[in-house]
């Protein structure tokens, strides 16, 4: 540390703090975590930030993360762990390298973005002044201690309920300011389309004869058009299937094949000549955002597009409305319906209308395309608000699911209690379906406020035994089994109602992460978590209210107006 | 493979065995559990192997 001596006066100037991210997913999370870093050092360029992430994915985008990051530590766990050759001593001296490296540097902060155990086993390791996200203790016991760690792991890893883009929760747990720098897409128009058609699950995509019917609706409607396909080595087999179709025989020259032959850099630089990126949720959708290129997202089977669209205001989206949409990778499915749901007619009517207005009119889609085609599908468009919470705006007139419905609600609510943000969000319409759900899970919430209550008072009970002048063990034992049976009630309430699955799950992981030493702290902090739950049912209890009232008014309203036209 | 997998598990036992006495896992210990964590994502995959 640099000392300047003035008046006889030792000012001690503080040592430039360092923010260290762990990051050990896929490209496309490394390059929405670069996103977040741009806004942090844009807004505290005083603080240095290190990365760790797995040489694999990091090493292709270094120039891109060299941009925004001042150091990165990459780790590559197959040389480290070498299973055919090494034993666990070699072994744990190559970890211990690793951390030798990564230590160098003191460390104020470390966040782990990863929810993954050799991650978190990894932050256990790295020394730190304080740790956020997951990692584990000297007993090998998980701990999450900050909220939004929390919210991401319970869920967005647990339900398909999570209202947030990655990009958000990511600067959510690090506690940065969201409304800078918020990215803004071009406007697609020109003659230029970058197509992606590929991803990694066979389920997240088209069939390359599906992305052939679209490529040559779009060359033989617009003469002056060039598309350019990317893709990695591993897509040289369905580029060529697709390549060869007989629609495209005439086209042949105003296709422009890059898969295989181009690396990441060289498609980044590409970018500059694309007006419009059309593909599946991959990582050439993040690289196009991150160069303000305007992206039509086509996301299929376990793809939550609420999660993982670009990161730009002005993104567009196709989902298909289909029931198990979208679907976990754990089950299994040979029918891939979401794929027929999104016609290739869609899409193209979708791509010419952004390239003639740079934007979607869903009126206007309507009268050129056949409703039995625009059913199936939802439409989003992404708005960034002033306070730069990113989210997925509806743009056809089709009412959105229970699903849907929920999401806007918990959205509401999460913003409020944990961001202490007012989102301003017009009443959701409820079809039969969604109004349904509504009316038994404002039951549901009914019954865990109830429990949360009784949380509290058993909690209350056990302060009281233990501030006695003689505390009887046996009775806070039996209180503390009413608290395990309450909590035990409330796991098996989502069982009934699988949309308080958010709600629940969140103050489990609070509950198993209580700060505290001793039984009194544990308590007092395990009686404000069945609070705080309760809050939450009384606010989502409230809004459900509204929203079904609101339903009722518009039909009122409907059938007033049916009775004066009659 | 199946050598190192037995060595790690050995060792997996005996930092449970330390825990039910109590004993905390030095850095060594956390050292094999990262590493089992690595072989357990080797063997059943993970998103960042999909």
């Amino acid at each position: 540390m640099e000392a300047k001596i003035k008046n006889n006066e030792i000012k001690a100037e503080p040592a430039q703090k360092t923010i260290c991210l762990v990051q050990l997913t896929r490209l496309g999370d490394l390059i929405q975590t670069a996103q977040v870093t741009k806004k942090l050092k844009a807004s505290r360029s005083d603080i240095r930030v290190s990365l760790v992430a797995r040489k694999q994915f990091a090493d292709p985008l270094r120039f891109l993360l060299e941009e925004v990051f001042d150091e990165i530590h990459t780790v590559d766990f197959s040389g480290i762990t070498n299973f055919e050759q090494n034993n666990v001593k070699t072994t744990t001296d190559n970890i211990q390298t690793l951390l030798t490296q990564i230590n160098k540097t003191h460390i104020s902060a470390l966040i782990n973005l990863s929810f993954s155990k050799p991650a978190g086993y990894l932050c256990s390791l790295i020394k730190a002044d304080y740790k956020l996200g997951v990692h584990y203790d000297n007993f090998s016991n998980m701990i999450v201690k900050d909220h939004w760690s929390q919210f991401v792991y319970s869920n967005v890893l647990g339900s398909n309920l999570n209202p947030f883009s990655l990009v958000d929760l990511y600067a959510n747990i690090i506690g940065i300011d969201k409304s800078s720098l918020i990215p803004v897409a071009n406007k697609g128009k020109g003659k230029r389309i970058l197509i992606h058609p590929f991803a990694s699950l066979s389920r997240k995509r088209w069939k390359p004869s599906k992305w052939a019917e679209l490529i040559y609706k779009l060359l033989k409607d617009n003469p002056e058009l060039v598309i350019d396909i990317a893709g990695g080595k591993e897509d040289l087999v369905d580029v060529t299937s697709m390549l060869s179709s007989p629609v495209l025989t005439g086209f042949q020259k105003r296709i422009v094949n890059h898969v295989g032959k181009k690396t990441i850099k060289e498609m980044y630089d590409h970018l500059d000549l694309v007006d419009l990126f059309i593909g599946h949720d991959s990582m050439v959708g993040h690289l196009a955002s991150y160069k303000n290129v305007q992206t039509i997202t086509v996301s299929l089977g376990t793809v939550r597009p609420t999660e993982t669209t670009p990161y730009q205001a002005g993104a567009y989206v196709l989902a298909p409305r289909t029931k198990c949409f979208p679907c976990q990778p754990s089950e299994k499915c040979d029918l891939y319906q979401c794929h027929s749901d999104i016609s290739y007619q869609v899409a193209c009517s979708v791509v010419e209308q952004i390239r003639k207005d740079g934007e979607v009119d869903f009126e206007a889609l309507c009268k050129n395309i056949s409703s039995f085609h625009l059913t199936s599908v939802d439409i989003y468009r992404s708005e960034i608000n002033n306070k730069g919470n990113y989210r997925l705006k509806s743009m056809t007139n089709n009412a959105p699911d229970a699903k849907d419905v929920f999401r806007e609600l918990y959205r509401i609510t999460w913003s409020f209690l944990l961001d202490n943000t007012d989102e301003n969000l017009p009443y959701p319409k409820l079809s039969t379906g969604s109004h349904q759900v509504l009316l038994n899970s404002i039951q549901g919430f009914q019954h865990l406020f109830e429990l949360c209550e009784f949380g509290k008072k058993y909690s209350k009970f056990i302060l009281q035994e233990i501030s006695a002048e003689t505390p009887d063990i046996v009775k806070i034992k039996d209180f503390s089994k009413k608290i395990d049976e309450i909590d035990h009630l409330k796991s098996l309430l989502i069982k009934t109602n699988p949309y308080l699955a958010p709600v629940i799950d969140f103050y489990k992981m609070r509950k198993g992460n209580l700060s505290g030493d001793n039984i009194v702290e544990l308590t007092e902090n395990s009686y404000l978590v069945y609070e705080e739950c309760g809050n939450v049912c009384s606010v989502m209890y409230e809004l459900i209210e509204k929203v079904i009232a609101e339903h009722k008014i518009k039909n009122g309203i409907r059938n007033k107006d049916k009775t004066s036209n009659v | 493979m199946n050598e190192l997998r037995q060595e790690v598990f050995q060792r997996i036992q005996e930092i449970r065995a330390k825990a039910q006495k109590n004993i905390e896992p030095n850095e060594d210990d956390l050292k094999v559990l990262l590493l089992a964590s690595l072989m357990e994502e080797e063997c059943h995959g993970s998103k960042n192997q999909e």
